[in-house]
């Protein structure tokens, strides 16, 4: 997956987009639009959700496309920006709503099934199958996980685009990890030799 | 014991762990095992296909463009208006309490009793004009009276207002034309009215 290394947009097409030409920004969004979709897909498990955050990450780049500096990478700036937008929504009163109130994100108990109980026929072992139990996590440590293990931010980074602890950041992502081996059973079978349940194999 | 989840992600990732659990999981496979699962887990997240949004999104966005380049920032991401809002609300303080205290001048005032109070109260002595009497000055207020009515109407009028003018926008050669039939127009009692009245603005 290429992604948001990838997005390296030539100086003149930054430069005409900062005068706000929309041929120039359309073609920044050629660069960008799928990694900041996939992203918003991957964070939140919601493809409506995704393009409104595409839409609003759009939105801020012409906006403050003048504030950008030329000196820092263009792809790191929207990834940041759209990564804000998914965590904010994640955040928003109306998601925790829907979600009941963060369930599966805030109990210091994780009680997943030891990997020998698992129903083979969920066990999968194609990349449908780990997109489908990547987006079963709760959703901060779905957010968690991804953005440490794919985009490349550090606990640190994590914890202060949450408002939270580094503590934090790295409980979820063993959270999310073992929910993973969970999901995934056979197909993590290295995993489930050793630990069917943390500590005690 | 085995490592925990968090400690095995540590030596994935090459942050320290301690020491009981670094050499446990130098000699242990089953913790080996477990850490190179979540190698090959974080591979596998990486591989997976980057997702198309849908075609037509582009032109959803470029039609939201203009508006969203012209609309205003929203106040939270505009930190540079707060020392704004201070300045207003600090105006509005100041005017409510020059309003309260219009009403409460009486109470500005020496307390009884007090030698504040006494000074005040006590006429300023004659002597404190300058060593002139109050008949020499009616004297003299009465001499310019019977100056003034013997002197032709015209020439008082000129006399008057020669120090006004002097100090005039057509004096310093800003004034225009209508303003200075404005001025010609206007009467002697129209003028002292104008002088002591505020220009707009001033209030």
């Amino acid at each position: 997956m290429a992604g948001f290394a990838d997005c390296r947009p030539d100086g003149a097409t930054l430069e005409r987009a900062r005068h706000g030409d929309m041929a120039a920004h359309e073609a920044l969004y050629g660069s960008y639009g799928r990694p900041v979709y996939t992203l918003a897909v991957r964070i939140l498990a919601d493809p409506a959700m995704a393009e409104e955050i595409v839409q609003d990450t759009c939105i801020e780049v012409i906006r403050h496309i003048g504030s950008f500096r030329g000196d820092a990478a263009f792809g790191g700036w929207v990834k940041r920006i759209a990564t804000n937008k998914c965590l904010a929504y994640l955040r928003s009163a109306w998601h925790r709503k829907a979600q009941g109130f963060g369930a599966g994100d805030d109990g210091d108990e994780f009680d997943w099934e030891p990997v020998d109980t698992l129903d083979p026929a969920t066990t999968v072992a194609d990349q449908e199958g780990l997109a489908r139990a990547l987006a079963e996590l709760p959703p901060t440590a779905r957010a968690v996980v991804w953005l440490y293990d794919v985009e490349g931010y550090s606990h640190h980074e994590i914890a202060s685009l949450m408002g939270k602890t580094v503590s934090f950041s790295k409980s979820r992502l063993a959270r999310a990890h073992e929910q993973l081996r969970a999901s995934l059973g056979p197909d993590y079978e290295e995993v489930s030799t050793c630990m069917p349940r943390p500590n005690s194999c | 014991m085995h490592a925990t989840t968090e400690q095995l992600l540590s030596l994935r990732d090459g942050r320290p762990v301690d020491a009981a659990a670094a050499a446990h999981m130098a000699e242990c496979p089953q913790c080996r095992q477990a850490v190179r699962g979540m190698m090959r887990l974080r591979a596998r997240l990486r591989e997976l296909p980057e997702l198309d949004p849908p075609p037509d999104l582009w032109q959803t966005i470029a039609l939201q463009a203009p508006a969203a380049r012209a609309a205003p920032e929203p106040p939270g991401h505009t930190p540079w208006y707060w020392p704004v809002g201070v300045g207003v609300a600090a105006a509005c303080a100041l005017t409510v309490a020059l309003v309260l205290n219009v009403g409460q001048a009486p109470d500005d005032g020496p307390a009884p009793g007090t030698t504040t109070d006494l000074i005040a109260a006590t006429p300023a002595p004659m002597s404190s004009v300058n060593g002139v009497t109050t008949a020499e000055l009616l004297e003299t207020s009465r001499q310019l009276e019977t100056a003034l009515r013997v002197m032709p109407a015209g020439a008082a009028r000129s006399k008057r207002s020669r120090p006004s003018g002097g100090r005039g926008p057509a004096a310093r050669g800003g004034g225009t034309a209508q303003g200075g039939r404005a001025r010609d127009r206007g009467t002697e009692h129209e003028r002292g009215r104008g002088s002591r009245s505020p220009r707009p603005g001033q209030i």
